[in-house]
């Protein structure tokens, strides 16, 4: 291997950070999700159109969780939909983790299906959606969040994607809404749904998924998407409120 | 992915031919075509073998090498996957034109062999926090001719199956200085556990039913499809949906039941076929790539 001379170079018997030596908690031992019950979800905060450079915006937060914002703009491009997913540099505490990969495929196949994209054939729309903290399932949250966003901006879409995450834990337990170190240790689920017409728009599965856990898994999923949609149209509802200003005495 | 251009009237043939569960190739909807399997193709690689469904034909190989451990599982080996597309399947895939469908392919098999079960990563293990067995597993697309996802996934397992890892010693002296013998019989080898290898199946939606092993024309009748990795104990290991469309929930449930029907059927097929293919040792007529 080539050497870069200008480097100081550490000794040639390096050995491994100490951190990496310490015993992780017992994974048997750990009780799973205290003060929240299974099917439960944390709270979350919605905002739209609080971006003024952008078409449309959109900011999602769970409560003690995940931070999620996105912006809609009109590119050059024809007939497309371009998304764009990062994630800050410090959005978790483990730099590049593996299991991250495909999340943008997820994001752009979940909004390709809700997106009218036929009626915008000289148009390309440039999504951007920045995962800020990541305290587990901010990839559905992305989703929600990308939708809103378009929503905002007044792009035609079927119905709005609301996305759910839930996981399967060692001894078979289902949760929803999982955080960071829930989702480590077990199989995930990522599902968005377009809850109108309660039609799947995303599915992503990973991990080992046992007999009929699966099915129990996605309808645990719509049920949180179903839960978050009123919350979601209300957002909606205000940013509208606030860009419409309120009819004149002349305009009744 | 290669693509072809269907008149609507060729979409409706196949579509009511769907729905009749009679194909335009004379299938049912759950009947996969003929699989050619062949292992032990390529004599550089520690494992290698070579499936064709149809008209799509895939090449894999295996090389284990010698590596670190990774920091987080200092105590189990790892597998890296390349997927390449060659010019040859289809001209789009010139220059850097495969790279997209490459990149996604080989994200879709991390995430079927991302758990405990696939591979038993610890017997890849030499000596924990210093060597360890990396298995490069390289997949070659030399034609593609629909259900690309099914025939990787089948031909990797295939290509496991023939792997062939040296034994290697760790030897201690009085020192604690480690060093590493590898035996000098050429045959002394370990083999993996392929049981809990996943095979992907591929659901393609058409109209109201579904179909496995979609040619290209079927693909293309097709908005959305949903992908399922099952293992030979019918564990799902991962679960996709791909395409444009959106899908029932009711739909998506069945397609689950299916493909663990179809994947239980051809685990238990290609397990057969490669334990006959084996027991028939040198033998074996070979048959290669050109015909």
């Amino acid at each position: 291997m080539p050497v870069d001379s200008r480097r100081v170079r550490g000794p040639e018997d390096g050995s491994q950070s100490p951190a990496l030596y310490a015993e992780k908690e017992k994974e048997g031992e750990k009780v799973l999700r205290v003060g929240r019950g299974p099917s439960e979800q944390r709270a979350v905060c919605v905002r739209a159109g609080l971006l003024s450079q952008a078409a449309g915006s959109a900011y999602v937060e769970v409560a003690g969780g995940s931070k999620v914002m996105c912006g809609v703009w009109w590119g050059g491009g024809e007939g497309r939909l371009h998304c764009d997913l990062r994630w800050a540099r410090f959005s978790s505490p483990s730099t590049g983790s593996q299991r991250r990969g495909g999340g943008a495929l997820l994001l752009q196949q979940s909004l390709e299906s809700a997106v009218r994209m036929e009626r915008y054939p000289r148009a390309e729309l440039m999504l951007s959606v920045l995962v800020m903290e990541e305290r587990g399932a901010a990839l559905p949250m992305a989703i929600t969040c990308a939708a809103l966003a378009l929503a905002d901006a007044g792009i035609e879409m079927y119905d709005l994607v609301v996305g759910a995450a839930a996981c399967r834990g060692k001894t078979g337990e289902i949760l929803l809404d999982p955080t960071e170190e829930e989702e480590e240790i077990s199989a995930n689920m990522y599902l968005t749904i377009m809850p109108n017409l309660s039609q799947v728009s995303g599915l992503l599965c990973t991990g080992e998924w046992e007999g009929d856990s699966p099915v129990e898994a996605m309808k645990l999923c719509m049920e949180g998407c179903q839960r978050l949609y009123p919350l979601l149209q209300q957002s909606l509802l205000s940013s509208s409120k606030k860009k419409v200003p309120p009819p004149g005495p002349e305009a009744s | 992915m290669a693509s072809v251009v269907l008149s609507e009237a060729e979409k409706v043939y196949i579509l009511h031919g769907v729905q009749d569960d009679l194909r335009t190739d004379g299938r049912g909807c759950e009947d996969y075509r003929v699989i050619e399997v062949e292992t032990d193709v390529v004599s550089n690689t520690t494992g290698s073998a070579r499936v064709k469904i149809g008209h799509t034909d895939v090449l894999v190989g295996v090389k284990a090498e010698m590596g670190t451990p990774k920091l987080d599982r200092p105590g189990e080996g790892y597998v890296e996957f390349f997927v390449d597309c060659s010019a040859n399947a289809t001209p789009e895939f010139e220059g850097r034109g495969g790279e997209e469908l490459g990149t996604e392919i080989s994200n879709m098999l991390y995430k079927i062999f991302d758990n405990q079960s696939s591979v038993d990563l610890e017997s890849l293990c030499i000596l924990p926090r210093e060597h360890c067995w990396v298995l490069y597993i390289d997949v070659l697309l030399l034609e593609c001719g629909g259900n690309l996802f099914d025939t990787i996934t089948i031909c990797i397992k295939a290509a496991l199956f023939n792997t062939r890892i040296p034994k290697v010693n760790v030897l201690e002296d009085d020192e604690g200085a480690k060093e590493i013998e590898l035996s000098d019989d050429p045959y002394d080898c370990m083999r993996l556990n392929v049981e809990g290898v996943p095979c992907i199946v591929t659901l393609n939606k058409i109209g109201h039913r579904h179909v496995v092993d979609a040619t290209l024309q079927e693909e293309a009748c097709s908005l959305a499809s949903v992908l399922v990795a099952v293992n030979m104990k019918g564990t799902l290991t991962c679960m996709r949906k791909m395409g444009k469309g959106s899908l029932d929930p009711e739909s998506i449930f069945e397609m689950i039941g299916t493909g663990k029907r179809v994947a239980k059927s051809l685990h238990v097929s290609l397990q057969s076929v490669l334990n006959q293919e084996e027991s028939m040792g040198k033998k074996r007529q070979k048959i290669g790539f050109l015909r």
